[in-house]
């Protein structure tokens, strides 16, 4: 039993990409730290998230992190971009699974350049990656993904795409044990990328009143 | 393979100043899919003796029903409502025979003429035990401490309606399997007051 991270939800809007997390880090069945954000920033231009193992996440983003200092250092203006970054987790997490001692995290890399072109990437613990249009890990790929790709059309608007994540959302807080009711939001487009404060989603409870059979 | 539907669950009864209050979150669980996130965990077993249930949703439901049917018919020979402690023995028989292959642990909490209100535990393993205030499932490991420290016997119907709310809430809080509402049975000794069954949303 580790601290583990539950499902992420991710979507292309018309101008940037959207993704949501709930802000719970469990340890087994129990809720352990709350309020803890795990959606993370990299420049002004990436988000990243994970499902799965919290310790071998925060190992990834440190061997993550040196590679971008030497891109720094080079000191030549040009910083690596969100598909630099899903290339560059990819050899890493492909690595490790070679090694037999995989990294068990499911990442999704989002990513906006100046241009306002999107990029939005998974990524899981074997070294398979791809590009799409939205995506999830979790328990979401099971509940969320369905009702997206019913809703889903390439120029869905920024609303559009929160009401679409929130309907998602509500879904998993209902059906998934391990999600938390605390959700965050956040976002990258070419203006940057901005994280909510974490908002609580609530379930209809009006069924509650069904009648058991005797 | 399909996961077990199981109960990981929250229940608790206390016994106030006046009768008893049964609760349980409604949370049932196959894995880490909430199967049903409204559910009914405290069953009827007589007018006035409920019972919370944790564990197999499949094994304490047919516990439920088989102690409800043999406690009527007891009911019916003696002519007179049944007693908490025999609906508990009743119960008991067949956690104890059948102890290797039932997952299920239960709360009796009732009234009757002769004992007044009364909290039976009947832990895995079966075994019965009588206290004044019951907490089961795997919701209760995270309330032990605050169930100790708030517990007041002399708790009148409001106040230890709120203690059941408050305690539930706090299990839910941190239990991945246990969630949803809360359910709660107020069972009054007296028998101009009636029984009554409601939910309510979590305090927290």
């Amino acid at each position: 039993m580790t601290l583990s991270g539950g499902s992420i939800i991710a979507i292309k809007y018309k101008g940037g990409v959207m993704m949501t997390a709930d802000t719970l880090l469990s340890f087994g069945r129990m809720a352990r730290y709350r309020g803890f954000s795990r959606i993370r920033s990299f420049g002004d231009n990436t988000l990243i998230s994970f499902t799965g193992d919290h310790a071998d996440f925060t190992t990834l983003m440190e061997e993550m992190e040196k590679e971008i200092e030497h891109d720094v250092q080079q000191d030549d203006g040009v910083v690596l971009n969100a598909s630099e970054i899903h290339t560059l987790l990819t050899r890493i997490l492909y690595h490790h699974r070679s090694d037999m001692k995989p990294k068990w995290t499911y990442l999704i890399v989002a990513g906006s350049d100046k241009d306002g072109k999107s990029f939005l990437g998974y990524i899981d613990l074997y070294g398979t990656h791809f590009e799409c249009d939205y995506t999830a890990t979790g328990y979401a790929e099971d509940l969320a993904l369905p009702m997206i790709r019913r809703e889903w059309n390439p120029e869905i608007t920024e609303d559009q795409a929160a009401a679409l994540l929130q309907k998602c959302v509500k879904v998993c807080v209902a059906r998934d044990c391990k999600q938390s009711s605390d959700i965050q939001f956040a976002k990258v487009s070419e203006t940057g990328t901005s994280l909510s404060r974490p908002v609580k989603i609530d379930c209809d409870w009006s069924v509650a009143s069904y009648k058991e059979i005797e | 393979m399909a996961e077990p539907v199981k109960l990981g669950t929250t229940i608790m009864s206390v016994k106030y100043a006046g009768g008893v209050i049964l609760g349980a979150d409604t949370r049932t669980s196959a894995g880490s899919y909430v199967a049903n996130r409204v559910s009914y965990k405290i069953s009827k077993l007589s007018d006035r003796i409920y019972c919370c249930r944790s564990g197999s949703a499949a094994d304490t439901r047919f516990l439920a029903d088989v102690t409800k049917t043999n406690l009527s018919m007891h009911s019916s020979i003696i002519e007179e409502p049944p007693l908490v402690r025999t609906a508990a023995r009743l119960m008991r028989h067949y956690t104890y025979a059948y102890r290797e292959h039932l997952s299920a642990g239960l709360i009796v909490a009732g009234v009757d003429e002769i004992e007044g209100p009364k909290v039976f535990q009947l832990p895995s393993g079966g075994s019965a035990i009588e206290i004044p205030v019951a907490i089961g499932g795997s919701g209760s490991t995270f309330i032990t401490a605050f169930v100790d420290a708030n517990y007041r016997p002399d708790m009148n119907k409001a106040e230890a309606l709120q203690f059941v709310i408050r305690a539930i809430s706090h299990a839910m809080d941190r239990d991945g399997s246990s969630g949803g509402i809360i359910r709660t049975v107020v069972i009054p000794e007296s028998e101009d007051e009636e029984v009554a069954e409601e939910w309510h949303k979590t305090v927290l």
